[in-house]
Parts: structure tokens; C-alpha cells; sequence
């Protein structure tokens, strides 16, 4: 059986605009989450908004294309979107397609980073054996509603007059288009192209399906990520669950009282060979748990069904885990039922527990792609874990679900973490736990 | 790709205007209520699906392994439900549950949630072809020693989603120079398509699934219809025997019926 490797990353969020800067948020402990409404929404909440506007994500995106040779493709993606002032593609897809660049460009310069590009044309992943496996919960859900907010007393009229712009709002609705827009920039044609849509466990399930399809020799590489916008339908969603902390989110903390929704999207490249791999991705499992359609079990039986389940895998024990990243979103019960399975499987030498949701907020089906990318940034010691665990140490009285609970209080014996669990839970049950281990 | 193992054991469709007694697949009426209609088309297809495999019980059903649903749109009537109280109620004291319903999964959630199927569960969401997605998916599993893994597609239009769907059909297929013609009209309407699978043959085997090849990059060139390749397989599966290929526009499937 093949082994699974993370050669290249990338990444954007509100802790950064790139790998580089979400770096050095993550070890720094620099949270991107500020005060801010989404466009016509009249809710003031935190959020974890990408600081890059659109025009400015297409300047980036632009940057990728010259270091590509991809020139072609961006004037295509200008003729068909660009109507008027405006630039009709979805912040999902938009996002999804930078991330997907960096991701690409730093695989191709061979060591993870983007700083020099090589020729796209006769690489590895122009070839055939690759897959490409997006998640996303909105798709183009952003600039569907504001197409709909301005003409659903008329959309019948609206869509029957030939006019050509609800074909522009509206065509890029659909989750699957995510992949059609990425393999017509990047002129790729993946031997499988799918995208996946489990809620908040989306990324996770799929860089599980990358792994898994790597592993049993159906592809030889897999470009596997998640991107999400923020949205008023979500925004409003989780405030009228009455989960949405109107102050900033407070993971694995006792005075915790709901999430921050975030936006953002991560890519990364699995392939089959370790050479310069980032770490490698050894164990995953997913799991119903059949409790409830949208709350966790205060047990955690889900979370633990999921976690041993990666472990088994892996063939790992729970004393081999040096470092959690839990999904951590800060609602009540999330972070309850989650540290109810932690305590089950480790009892009171629980590793070092670090949620990263107060970084972003909860980006939905991209947060797993993002924090994977930043397991293997500490794994691989792109990120500095020694500044990260100082950053923290600072703010250990905000984690304090987790006091005396944990090897939490000795954390300098981590510099190297071996293997790092990675939780992403979501709506309807469903429970995914990865492994990522040290090369 | 061709598939050595992977056999069908129980096949149901239901579409809009059938006659399905779901008050037996789904006792709860509280339950039957919130679900819109493409939810109980959904989940009493996979449901009956289970039933009619001889899983018809919270104990026999912790042998299924994996549910495994497809769908192009989700849950679009409870999607444009919540968009709508968003605008009408200006943010306030929305109603959460069609946001709950909304989510692309929620269809195999609640079949896990209503025969306590503690298993891999996943959602494919690829415009068309998210079916053949979900079956590479399922032919994993089996290489995996999974067993009894529920497949199934579906997708449902409202007039909303319609209209706008055939407005962009018709630019694209215009530029296709394709003959989809204006005044044409797209079905309203809800389609679900289950399949129970195993590795192995067995004397409830109704079909084996020989190989099947897709076209991926049709996926943004077709409506966002999941059902397409799922509606084909049930439907030769009520004919007769022999070997049978289907034929879709983005895919092609080899079967022998048993």
C-alpha cells in the first residue's frame, strides 16, 4: 500500500493572505478576526474576513498566472466575468482558485514555498494520475444573494428577458463549479475531479478521499482543499441557532459562548513519493454519530469513534499523539462533547490541545484545509512551534477547560510533535479525525 | 474503470408524484413535517432502500458500513426558505430549521440519524456527476472490506432554481451551438435514487456493476442534476436480464443484471 505525503500548501484566511503570513500569525498567535458585516446584512458581529478585497485576490491570482505562463487564462476569466464595474465570480470560487495557485506554484519550485515557479507545461501535474478534490458548504452562494435580494420579486421576468447578467450571478451557484473554473485556469484535466459537501468537515473528508485514493494506487497525486466565503445565509444561519459569539470566539474556554464565522480557502498537494514531503498523512477516519441532526453528543462517542479510528489506521496508541488540533469551534457544545472524547480515550495526560478557530473564526468546509496546512507547517518546522507554544503559554488561562487536564502545562516538550491529531466535526453528524505525522 | 466486485442488492426511485407511504418510512410526524420534499424523497428512498436489502431495523442496519448520497443543488426549496425569511424578517428571529435542512448532507445525516448508522458517512457535490463520484467512493470502500454501502442521488428543481438554471443553459448552449431553445422548460420537480451494495454476490444480488467510465470535465457543461447516471442504472434494473450498457452524457456504465 502507498503512503501518503503533503508536498505543497496553500493558504488564505484572515490571519493571512498567503502561507508565509499565516506563518507567522499561527506563531505569533495573531488572530485575523475583527468587527465587521457582510455586504447588505444590517448584523455588526466578529468575523474572520480575508483582508484582500476581490480585485485584490485577482492581482494575486495574476501574479500565479505570470509565474504559471497561465497570461491566457486570466484574460479569459476577465472576458467572461467582467461586466460593467463588476466582477461577477463568486468570493468562494475566487478564493478557492488563489489558494489552489499558491498551492501549485510551491509544489512545482520543489520545496513547499512559493518563491520561484517552474514551467507548468510537461510537470507532473499537467500529466495524467492527478485528482482534484475541492469542499465547499456556500459555493456561490454570496453573489447568488445579492442577485436575489435585487430581483426575486421579478426573477421570472428577470430570467425569461435574454438578459445576459443573471446567467453571470447565477452560473457559479452550483458547489461543483469550483472545479471546473480551477481546471480551466490551470489547464489541468485530473483523471478525478469532485467536490465534497459534509458542512464544517468538508476539507477534512476531502484530504481523507485524496489520501485514501493515493494509498489504494488509484492516483498517483491529488490536489485535495476547501474554500468558503462569508455569506449573509450563514451568517444568519448560525446566529438564529443562537450559536454565533457576538464577542469574539473563545475555544476549549470555559466562558466560551458560540463560534465566529470566518472565510477562506487551503489547497494542498498529496502525492505519493516523501521526497521533500512536509509530513505525511497516516491515519483519518470518518464517522457518523448519529446523535442529532445539528447539536454533539455530550458524551463525545462521535469524536472518539472518529479519533480511534484514525489511530487505527495509523497504527498508532493515544500516548503517540504529541499534539491536537481539536475542531474547537467555541460553541458550548462542540467543545463539551469533543472534550468529553478527549478525556475517554487520554484521560488526564490529554497531549497538547491547541484550537485554532480564534485565528480565523470557523471558515466551514475550508477550516480543515487550513489548519492541516498548519499542522504540517509545525510538523515540517516551517512554523516555528517553539514561538507558537510561547505565544500561547501567554494566554493559557483562556484554554482552561483543559487546566490540570493535560500535559498542557509542560508544552516546551514539544518542539517536535511526531504525530498530530486534527479534528473537523459537522452538521448532520458528521465526524472526521486525520493524523499527521513527521517525515 | 472496472470494478471487480460490486453488486447491487436492493435498488428504489422515487420522483415527484409518486405515490410512497411515507408515513411508515418515517413515523415521526414532527419530523415528517420539517422535511422538505426533496429531505423525505431522500431519506425514504434510502431508507426503503435499507428496508427492502433486509435492513430493516436499528440492529440490522449497524452492518451497513457506509452511506454514501450525491447531490447537485442539496436542498434548494429550504435554501431559498431561509434566504428568504432572511430579506422578509431583516435578520431577526429567523427560524433555524431550513438552515439546518439546507445543508448538502442532511439527507444522508438523517438516514444515519433515524437506523443509528455509526459509519463513514459522505457527500459528493459535483454538479452532475456527483453519483459517479459517490460510486468511485463506494468501490473504494469495498476494496477497503467495507460491506452494505448505501448509495444514492438526489436533486430537486423549485421555479426559482429552474428559471434561473435554463437562462444560463441557454447561454451556454448557445455558445455550444447547442439546440436548447428558448420557452424550453426544465421539470420542477424532486428525483432520489438509492442503491445498497456489496462485495460479493448473493441470492438478493440484482446486478453486478461491471466498470463504468465518466467524463469529468462534463460536470460544468450539465445541469446540476445528480441523478442522471443513478435514474439509468434503476431503471435497467427493472428490465431484463443480461449484460446492459448505460449511457448518460457525461458517462457510460457497464452492468449485468442477475
Amino acid at each position: 500500500m502507498k503512503r501518503v505525503y503533503i508536498k505543497s500548501l496553500g493558504v488564505l484566511s484572515a490571519a493571512g493572505n498567503d502561507l508565509r503570513e499565516n506563518i507567522a500569525s499561527l506563531e505569533e498567535d495573531k488572530s485575523g478576526i475583527g468587527m465587521s458585516s457582510v455586504d447588505g446584512s444590517v448584523l455588526r458581529l466578529p468575523m474572520g474576513r480575508v483582508k484582500f478585497f476581490d480585485s485584490e485576490l485577482l492581482d494575486r491570482l495574476a501574479l500565479y498566472a505570470g509565474i504559471l505562463h497561465l497570461e491566457d487564462s486570466l484574460d479569459e476569466l476577465e472576458r467572461e466575468y467582467r461586466h460593467g464595474g463588476e466582477f461577477l465570480l463568486p468570493r468562494t470560487d475566487l478564493l478557492a482558485m488563489t489558494a489552489f495557485a499558491e498551492a501549485l506554484t510551491g509544489y512545482l519550485s520543489g520545496d513547499g514555498t512559493c518563491d520561484d515557479g517552474t514551467s507548468f507545461a510537461g510537470s507532473a501535474l499537467s500529466a495524467h494520475g492527478i485528482g482534484l478534490i475541492s469542499a465547499t458548504s456556500t459555493g456561490g452562494m454570496d453573489l447568488t444573494e445579492r442577485f436575489w435580494e435585487a430581483h426575486r420579486s421579478d426573477y421570472q421576468d428577470f430570467c425569461m428577458s435574454g438578459d445576459c447578467s443573471v446567467t453571470d450571478w447565477y452560473r457559479n451557484h452550483p458547489c461543483g463549479r469550483i472545479n471546473d473554473l480551477i481546471c480551466r485556469f490551470f489547464k489541468i484535466e485530473p483523471e478525478i475531479s469532485t467536490v465534497i459537501s459534509t458542512a464544517c468537515s468538508s476539507a477534512a473528508n476531502a484530504i481523507m478521499l485524496g489520501a485514501r485514493m493515493i494509498r489504494s494506487g488509484r492516483l498517483e497525486r491529488v490536489i485535495v482543499g476547501g474554500s468558503d466565503a462569508l455569506s449573509r445565509f450563514t451568517i444568519n444561519g448560525f446566529n438564529s441557532l443562537r450559536i454565533y459569539d457576538n464577542e469574539y470566539c473563545k475555544p476549549f474556554s470555559s466562558k466560551r459562548a458560540g463560534l465566529n464565522l470566518g472565510e477562506g480557502a487551503g489547497y494542498l498537494v498529496l502525492d505519493s513519493s516523501a521526497e521533500s514531503a512536509l509530513c505525511e498523512v497516516s491515519g483519518w477516519a470518518n464517522v457518523n454519530e448519529a446523535f442529532h441532526q445539528t447539536g454533539s453528543s455530550p458524551d463525545g462517542s462521535g469524536p472518539r469513534a472518529a479519533m480511534l479510528g484514525a489511530m487505527r489506521v495509523a497504527g498508532l496508541n493515544p500516548q503517540d499523539i504529541g499534539y491536537i488540533n481539536p475542531h474547537g469551534t467555541a460553541t458550548p457544545g462542540n467543545d463539551l462533547s469533543e472534550m468529553a472524547a478527549l478525556e475517554s480515550i487520554f484521560g488526564d495526560e490529554i497531549p497538547y490541545v491547541d484550537p485554532l478557530k480564534h485565528l480565523y473564526g470557523h471558515t466551514l468546509a475550508a477550516s480543515e484545509a487550513i489548519e492541516a496546512a498548519m499542522c504540517a507547517c509545525l510538523l515540517s518546522g516551517k512554523a516555528d512551534m517553539s514561538y507558537r507554544l510561547a505565544a500561547r503559554a501567554a494566554k493559557d488561562h483562556e484554554v482552561d477547560m483543559l487546566e490540570g487536564k493535560s500535559r498542557y502545562s509542560a508544552p516546551h516538550a514539544l518542539v517536535n510533535p511526531g504525530h498530530v491529531l486534527s479534528n473537523a466535526f459537522g452538521f448532520a453528524g458528521n465526524q472526521t479525525s486525520l493524523i499527521f505525522s513527521a517525515v | 474503470m472496472k470494478l471487480d466486485s460490486l453488486y447491487i442488492e436492493s435498488c428504489v426511485a422515487l420522483s415527484s408524484g409518486d405515490a410512497v407511504d411515507y408515513k411508515a418510512l418515517i413515523p415521526d410526524a414532527n419530523l415528517r413535517r420539517r422535511m422538505s420534499k426533496v429531505v423525505k424523497a431522500g431519506v425514504a428512498a434510502g431508507l426503503k432502500c435499507l428496508d427492502d436489502a433486509g435492513l430493516d431495523s436499528k440492529e440490522s442496519c449497524s452492518k451497513v458500513s457506509a452511506i454514501i448520497t450525491a447531490t447537485g443543488l442539496g436542498c434548494l426549496e429550504d435554501s431559498f426558505k431561509f434566504g428568504n425569511s432572511v430579506m422578509d424578517n431583516k435578520e431577526d428571529l429567523l427560524n433555524p430549521s431550513p438552515f439546518i435542512s439546507s445543508t448538502f448532507n442532511t439527507v444522508g445525516g438523517q438516514i444515519a440519524l433515524l437506523r443509528s448508522v455509526n459509519a463513514y458517512n459522505n457527500t459528493y457535490v459535483n454538479g452532475a456527476l456527483g453519483f459517479e463520484a459517490a460510486l468511485e467512493d463506494a468501490f473504494m470502500c469495498m476494496q477497503e472490506g467495507y460491506d452494505y454501502v448505501l448509495v444514492g442521488a438526489f436533486d430537486e428543481r423549485t421555479a426559482e432554481s429552474a428559471a434561473m438554471e435554463l437562462s444560463c443553459l441557454e447561454k451556454m448552449y448557445e455558445r455550444m451551438e447547442g439546440n436548447l431553445h428558448s420557452g424550453d422548460v426544465l421539470p420542477v420537480g424532486q428525483e432520489a435514487v438509492f442503491f445498497l451494495m456489496r462485495p460479493c454476490r448473493t441470492e438478493r444480488s440484482l446486478a453486478q456493476v461491471n466498470s463504468f467510465e465518466t467524463d469529468w470535465s462534463m460536470a460544468g457543461q450539465l445541469p446540476s442534476w445528480s441523478v442522471y447516471l443513478a435514474a439509468a442504472l434503476a431503471d435497467a434494473i427493472a428490465g431484463s436480464k443480461g449484460e446492459i450498457i448505460l449511457e448518460t452524457p457525461a458517462s457510460s456504465m457497464s452492468i449485468t443484471l442477475i
